[in-house]
């Protein structure tokens, strides 16, 4: 399983989550742009592998994103409250310790702007081979 | 002979033997390592016949530098008998062989190799909030001489 599908499931299984974004709608990187408001769209950045000097270890380390986009500055906050609270911690040998939340907001998106609640995360797995 | 040009210092291989005839057990997943180093004593000879205005020295005894080796830890009881031996070796001031092998080829198939007696002067864990869990272990020379062999095969696994 990708770390991607990890937190996928683990976003879609959260019902903190999911009262405000349908798991449907929850996605990676793509052309959403057409997508109900709200929704998430969540990628990895900058793989940190563990490397021995006998080769790589499954120990990985990400920097991982989690984009949350809606309305207003409520909705949006509110959906990198929920994603934040349904990830922090361990999960199935993953460590997550969320790291920084940043807002953004593009006024020219659709008839009246979109927010978007940028949640940032170090994440630490285990994988079954290296990369 | 010329020079190969150079390569990458991935390869390192680390053991450690408690009896000899030696039987090596390798230290595992070794993250960085210092190789042994070699530092002189300036034995200082002026003498007020000594021309000009230099100073004049003589090599004394040679001071072997320690190797720390930092591994990817692991905790669980049992996993890596090597960490356990090496920090128990702390405790106890026990002398061991000790086995350093530098990569000298590419391929990982011809070694530089450092082969002492050494006893365990460090033993630390490391269990950080945000990073990776670590060993380090701190080896100091301990024995007459020192065995430095050119493009050995490994003899460690």
């Amino acid at each position: 399983m990708t770390i991607e599908e990890k937190v996928y499931a683990l976003l879609a299984a959260a019902a903190g989550v999911t009262a405000l974004v349908p798991a449907a709608r929850i996605r990676p990187p793509g052309n959403w742009q057409n997508l109900a408001l709200p929704y998430v769209v969540h990628f990895p950045l900058a793989p940190d592998p563990t490397e021995t000097h006998e080769g790589r270890q499954p120990l990985t380390g990400w920097t991982y994103q989690v984009s949350c986009f809606a309305d207003l500055y409520s909705h949006a906050r509110a959906v990198g409250i929920a994603v934040r609270d349904a990830l922090e911690g361990y999960h199935d040998g993953v460590h997550f310790r969320w790291t920084d939340h940043i807002h953004l907001f593009e006024p020219d998106v659709g008839t009246a702007g979109i927010h978007q609640a940028v949640e940032q995360f170090d994440v630490f797995e285990s994988l079954s081979s290296p990369l | 002979m010329s020079h190969a040009g150079g390569q990458i210092g991935k390869g390192i291989r680390a053991a450690y033997s408690a009896e000899s005839p030696v039987s090596w057990v390798k230290i595992p997943a070794v993250l960085d390592a210092t190789v042994p180093s070699f530092q002189a004593d300036d034995i200082d000879i002026t003498t007020h016949d000594t021309s000009g205005k230099l100073k004049k020295s003589i090599a004394g005894l040679v001071a072997v530098g320690d190797v720390t080796l930092t591994c990817l830890g692991d905790f669980k009881q049992g996993d890596v008998a090597a960490y356990s031996a090496l920090t128990n070796a702390n405790r106890l001031g026990t002398i061991l062989w000790f086995r350093l092998e530098i990569p000298a080829d590419t391929t990982l198939t011809l070694f530089k190799v450092y082969e002492y007696l050494v006893t365990v002067k460090t033993a630390s864990d490391r269990s950080p909030i945000a990073g990776r869990q670590e060993v380090e272990f701190v080896l100091k020379f301990s024995g007459d001489d020192i065995g430095i062999y050119y493009d050995q095969s490994s003899a460690i696994s």
